[in-house]
């Protein structure tokens, strides 16, 4: 009978699988998000650590498709716990559809993380609750050098940059790097050069009226900003045609050839991945370094950033864990102490030696979680239609400067068209 | 006890028990094994070769309407005729073959088909966005733009033509799977042939049992049962042949799948070759296109002659699906091997009833 007995519980034992592993008891959540290869796996270190704290296994989905697989995976009734998106403005469309669980009564002193200006951001345009947690975040108002071959006092105020790419041209030198070609969302280099010129020349208040569909894009600010950016392209690298067809990743090249193909480089922090993938294995601090988008008279100086914000979209224990661990600075900083993969945290706890290796990236984690007003990439936030045409219209614009009042007026066209549901009011923070 | 001391009755008994008990096993490996092998041959007919040429037919597809589209475009004609009649109906036939994929296909492949799906609507979006500016503004820059652009969302890294080679790589081990493993796997030839053996031994040796202590020449039933063992053991060779064939079919599956790639890659180097070609003699000043356009020319090559043509490789799939299409005949063996398998443990009862009833009679 003891026999009997024995052989039974071990069948259950099989069956059941009670093979000691925390797993089994502590459950699992599904992450879905939109970083894959080198990112997937680095991103997948994050999760590791996670399981490895709290036992709860995690499966992750990464598609560059995000967007759309979370839609439909919710039209089917069976959503991620968690999706991380690279655009607010899509997440905050679940806040509206009440898809999006609130964090207020999960993450417990967001304060002690998170700046006043990332925690307005992480709302996503709701007056009381948190509903985002930024994963990654990024700073996008820099420019890009070789301090070896650009010396001397560094641009700070717009003027200074005009008077630089002055000697820069006479010396029959290209200025700027540009590559807009990045299907099928070409063009956004040109919407971060036109974002960060009228945040710094019209303020923040400008910036979040147009981010959220109340300025005209035929409004004078506006247009200056484009003018001011097409003021740029008579001394492009390569030309415009080379601007048009040359990808986001291969612009830089210029900055490290010999002779140097061009001398500045607009383009958000992520780009030091780039940078370091090169030929000429260049090496932060020493082969590249930035400087802070030039001010405007009678401006503050503000910063643009993007960020990948993971929402909860399930109430589960786990994943409620899991959003803990992602606004911990246990979390935050496993991806940023990775040398080479430039991501950078929003948590104010996560800087220092201890977490960036080099110089460069250390400043930019001080800008990043410092006290200055900071906005939102403004297309990041508009309405899917109005964003992509924002870069469609990048591109008419580079082929022809001369068509600029014609294209504003068609912006503004798609724009009243929307509904004002659609736009989100969480520009600056 | 020595084997002489055990009573005739008791050895006849044990001698059947045995018998049945070997013969019900050998059966029910020979009906499952048989089933299986039938069911796997029926899927990979129907299901995972189809899914494996749609993957197939659909790359094919799209890279022939890009390829047309860049022919359109960079004769001028596209002023008249849009991006051309061919990339209609080519990308239509792209489109048909994966929701023919996504009908056949588990739900492990749905998220990369969602990707696939989605991108494709994006490259029939930037067409169109040329062809627009082809019309608008009469063969401006900014229709090659477009036109490198939309070329760039198929052949890119992690572009249609990867997600789809993703989905044909799971596809394929999906398929190695199906064909390498279970009732399949040659290892479980010798563990059927065993059992049928033993059934043969155990009845030869209850034969020579029921001469010895009988003394009768022959048991009509154990012979009838003999008989239809070496049926039984028929069927399980026809089981081993079927998945012989289902595995010579499968590699040749493959092989015209490789062919018919190279074929296909061949046809997608003409295309960028000529994109390569538009875009040196559009940009301004010319030549000067950029670091990516650069290293892409750089990339592109003639394409070489094909060797083999697209009709052979047709009539290489119609060979295939007819060699699937045998491995796959059951000629109702999965009921007849249950049904033989029962004729069977009939037989030996019956054979060894009456001894059986002879020995107690004697007593």
């Amino acid at each position: 009978m003891r026999a009997f007995l024995a052989a039974v519980i071990a069948l259950a034992c099989i069956v059941t699988g009670c093979t000691g592993k925390p797993t089994a008891s502590t459950g699992r959540v599904s992450v879905l998000a939109s970083w894959t290869g080198q990112e997937g796996k680095a991103f997948q270190r994050v999760l590791s650590a996670f399981t490895a704290r709290t036992g709860i296994a995690v499966d992750y989905q990464g598609t560059r498709a995000a967007g759309p697989v979370l839609n439909s995976e919710l039209q089917q009734g069976n959503p991620p716990d968690i999706a991380i998106l690279p655009n607010p403005g899509a997440l905050a469309t679940y806040v509206h559809s009440g898809d999006l669980h609130p964090l207020d009564d999960v993450i417990a002193d967001p304060a002690g993380s998170f700046s006043p200006q990332w925690l307005r951001l992480q709302r996503l345009g709701s007056i009381r609750h948190l509903y985002a947690i930024a994963v990654k975040a990024d700073l996008k108002s820099i420019i890009w050098y070789d301090p070896a071959r650009l010396t001397g006092p560094l641009p700070s105020t717009w003027p200074d940059l005009e008077a630089l790419q002055t000697r820069i041209s006479n010396r029959h030198e290209a200025v700027w790097c540009l590559g807009l070609h990045d299907p099928p969302g070409s063009g956004w280099p040109g919407t971060d050069w036109i974002e960060d010129i009228l945040l710094h020349r019209s303020g923040t208040a400008a910036y979040d009226r147009w981010a959220s569909g109340r300025l005209p894009w035929t409004s004078p600010q506006v247009r200056k900003a484009w003018a001011t950016w097409g003021g740029t392209f008579r001394s492009l690298h390569g030309g415009w045609t080379a601007a048009l067809l040359t990808g986001f990743a291969d612009a830089g090249r210029g900055l490290f050839t010999r002779p140097q193909g061009c001398a500045m480089e607009h383009e958000g922090s992520f780009i030091m991945v780039n940078y370091r993938g090169y030929p000429q294995h260049p090496r932060p601090g020493r082969d590249f370094d930035f400087f802070p988008f030039p001010r405007f008279a009678g401006t503050t100086g503000a910063a643009e950033v993007s960020a990948d914000l993971a929402g909860m979209f399930t109430g589960t224990a786990q994943a409620k864990r899991l959003m803990q661990f992602l606004a911990s600075s246990e979390g935050q900083q496993v991806w940023p102490k990775m040398t080479g993969y430039g991501a950078f945290s929003a948590n104010k706890n996560v800087r220092g030696d201890a977490v960036y290796t080099d110089p460069v990236s250390r400043r930019i984690a001080r800008i990043l979680t410092s006290d200055a007003p900071l906005c939102f990439d403004a297309a990041d936030l508009m309405p899917a239609g109005m964003s992509s045409a924002f870069s469609r219209a990048v591109l008419e614009y580079v082929d022809d400067p001369s068509r600029l009042d014609t294209l504003l007026v068609k912006l503004d066209r798609v724009r009243r068209s929307l509904e004002a549901s659609d736009w989100l009011n969480a520009a600056c923070g | 006890m020595r084997l002489s001391q055990v009573s005739t009755g008791t050895l006849t008994i044990w001698a059947r028990r045995a018998l049945i008990a070997a013969t019900v096993v050998a059966a029910v490996v020979a009906t499952v094994a048989f089933r299986s092998v039938a069911h796997t041959a029926e899927d990979v007919r129907t299901r995972t070769s189809q899914a494996a040429l749609e993957l197939l037919a659909a790359r094919s597809a799209l890279i022939d309407a890009d390829r047309a589209a860049i022919t359109t475009f960079g004769s001028g004609g596209a002023d008249l005729a849009g991006p051309g009649q061919d990339y209609q109906n080519q990308i239509a036939a792209a489109a048909q073959s994966l929701a023919r994929f996504a009908q056949l296909t588990g739900s492990q492949d749905v998220q990369n088909l969602q990707v696939v799906e989605g991108m494709l609507a994006s490259y029939s979006a930037s067409i169109a966005q040329a062809d627009a500016y082809e019309h608008q503004r009469g063969g401006s820059f900014l229709a090659m733009n477009e036109l490198w652009d939309a070329s760039q969302l198929v052949h890119q890294t992690g572009g249609i033509l990867d997600q789809i080679q993703t989905l044909q790589q799971h596809q394929r081990a999906a398929a190695d799977r199906q064909v390498g493993s279970g009732w399949l796997d040659p290892w479980t030839i010798p563990v059927w042939a065993f059992l049928i053996a033993l059934v043969l031994a155990l009845l030869a040796a209850t034969q020579i049992m029921c001469y010895r202590r009988f003394r009768r020449r022959l048991n009509v039933g154990l012979l009838a049962a003999t008989a239809l063992t070496l049926i039984l053991a028929g069927t399980m060779i026809f089981t081993a042949v079927s998945a012989h064939r289902l595995q010579a079919a499968h590699r040749q599956l493959q092989t015209v799948l490789s062919t018919r790639s190279a074929q296909v890659h061949d046809a997608d180097t003409a295309g960028q070759y000529r994109l390569a070609g538009l875009l040196r003699q559009g940009c301004i000043p010319r030549g000067t296109c950029g670091y990516t356009v650069d290293a892409f020319i750089a990339a592109t090559h003639p394409a070489s002659a094909p060797e083999d043509s697209a009709t052979s490789a047709r009539g290489r799939t119609r060979a295939v699906n007819q060699r699937l299409q045998v491995a796959a005949e059951t000629y109702g063996l999965g009921v007849t091997i249950p049904v033989v398998g029962a004729g069977v443990v009939v037989c030996i009862g019956a054979g060894l009833y009456s001894r059986i009833a002879e020995y107690r009679f004697n007593r």
